[in-house]
C-alpha cells in the first residue's frame, strides 16, 4: 500500500513510501494522495488531519521558487540580445543570397544553352 | 569486484583444495554481484508541486548489492510552468525502495535538452526519493519535460 508521509512537527508533505497492505498506517502518514482532481500534484501540501491543504501557486512561487542563477553564467543585456538577433538575420540573408546566386547561375547557363541551340538552328 | 585468490604453484601442498577454494570464492562473488533487481511500479510515482506525470512513462529499476545500489529512474512530467533558473521538486517514488542509502552520485552530467534546444537539469534527491528539475535560461509555460537519472546509491 502506498502511503504519503508528512513531517510530524510541521505536517508538511515529506515523502512517499510503501507498507504491507495489512500493516497499520503510521501516525505521520496517510493513504490520501496529495494530488488534485485534475492529476496535478499539490503545491507544498500540509496535512490537516483529514485532507491535504495545498499552497496557492503564487505563495509557492514566492516562498520556494526564487531564481538561483549560477554566478558563472553571464547576464545577457537587451542590446546583446538584439545584436544576436541581427546576426541571426544576417546569417539567414547570407544563406538566401548564396541560394539565389546558385539559382541565377543555373538559369544563366540554361539561357545560354538555349540561345546557342537557337543560333545553331538558324 | 574484488576477489582474494590463493596463488597455485606446481607441487604445492593442498593444491586441489586451494583451487577448489578459489573457485568457491569466485562463485560467491559472482552470486553476490548478481544481487537483486527491484522495479518500482509506475503507479507508485506521485507528481508534486503543480506537475502532472504520465504514469506510462515512469520507470525505476534498482540493482541492489551488498553495500551499494545502482538506480535508473525517470518520468515524463507535464504542466511545467517555471521561471528561468529555478529549482523544483517534481515526482516522488516510495522511499523504502532506496534501502536507507543516504548518498547519490549521478553517472553522467545532470544536463538534459528539449527537442527545441532548451537546456535544463534533472537530478535525484535520495533523502526524499525525489526527481527534481532545475531550469536554465528559458521560461517554461505549460511544457512537458523528460527526467532521466542514473547513478549509484551509497552511504
Amino acid at each position: 500500500m502506498l502511503i504519503y508521509c508528512f513531517d510530524e512537527a510541521t505536517k508538511k508533505f515529506a515523502y512517499t513510501d510503501v507498507i504491507d497492505d495489512s500493516a497499520q498506517v503510521p501516525e505521520n502518514a496517510t493513504t490520501v494522495a496529495p494530488v488534485n482532481a485534475d492529476g496535478t500534484g499539490m503545491y507544498a501540501p500540509t496535512w490537516n488531519g483529514t485532507n491535504w491543504v495545498p499552497m496557492s501557486q503564487e505563495d509557492y512561487q514566492e516562498n520556494h521558487e526564487q531564481q538561483q542563477k549560477p554566478n558563472d553564467v553571464p547576464t545577457i543585456t537587451e542590446s546583446q540580445k538584439q545584436e544576436a538577433q541581427y546576426m541571426l538575420e544576417l546569417t539567414k540573408m547570407k544563406v538566401n543570397i548564396a541560394a539565389n546566386t546558385k539559382t541565377i547561375a543555373a538559369l544563366t547557363k540554361q539561357l545560354t544553352q538555349t540561345a546557342l541551340k537557337d543560333k545553331g538552328v538558324q | 569486484m574484488s576477489i582474494s585468490l590463493e596463488q597455485i604453484f606446481t607441487g604445492m601442498k593442498g593444491g586441489p583444495e586451494a583451487i577448489q577454494q578459489n573457485f568457491n570464492n569466485v562463485k560467491n562473488e559472482m552470486e553476490r554481484m548478481d544481487g537483486s533487481v527491484v522495479d518500482v511500479p509506475k503507479e507508485q510515482f506521485t507528481p508534486i508541486n503543480g506537475f502532472t506525470v504520465d504514469s506510462n512513462s515512469c520507470y525505476c529499476r534498482i540493482y541492489k548489492f551488498n553495500s551499494f545500489a545502482i538506480i535508473t529512474v525517470g518520468a515524463y512530467v507535464g504542466s511545467v510552468t517555471m521561471k528561468s533558473w529555478t529549482f523544483k521538486e517534481a515526482v516522488t517514488i516510495p522511499k523504502s525502495y532506496l534501502d536507507g542509502f543516504s548518498k547519490f552520485r549521478n553517472f553522467k552530467d545532470t544536463r538534459q535538452i528539449t527537442d527545441d534546444g532548451w537546456l535544463y537539469d534533472s537530478n535525484f534527491d535520495v533523502t526524499k526519493g525525489l526527481l527534481t528539475i532545475y531550469t536554465r535560461g528559458n521560461e517554461y509555460n505549460n511544457k512537458s519535460l523528460g527526467l532521466d537519472v542514473a547513478g549509484i546509491l551509497y552511504n
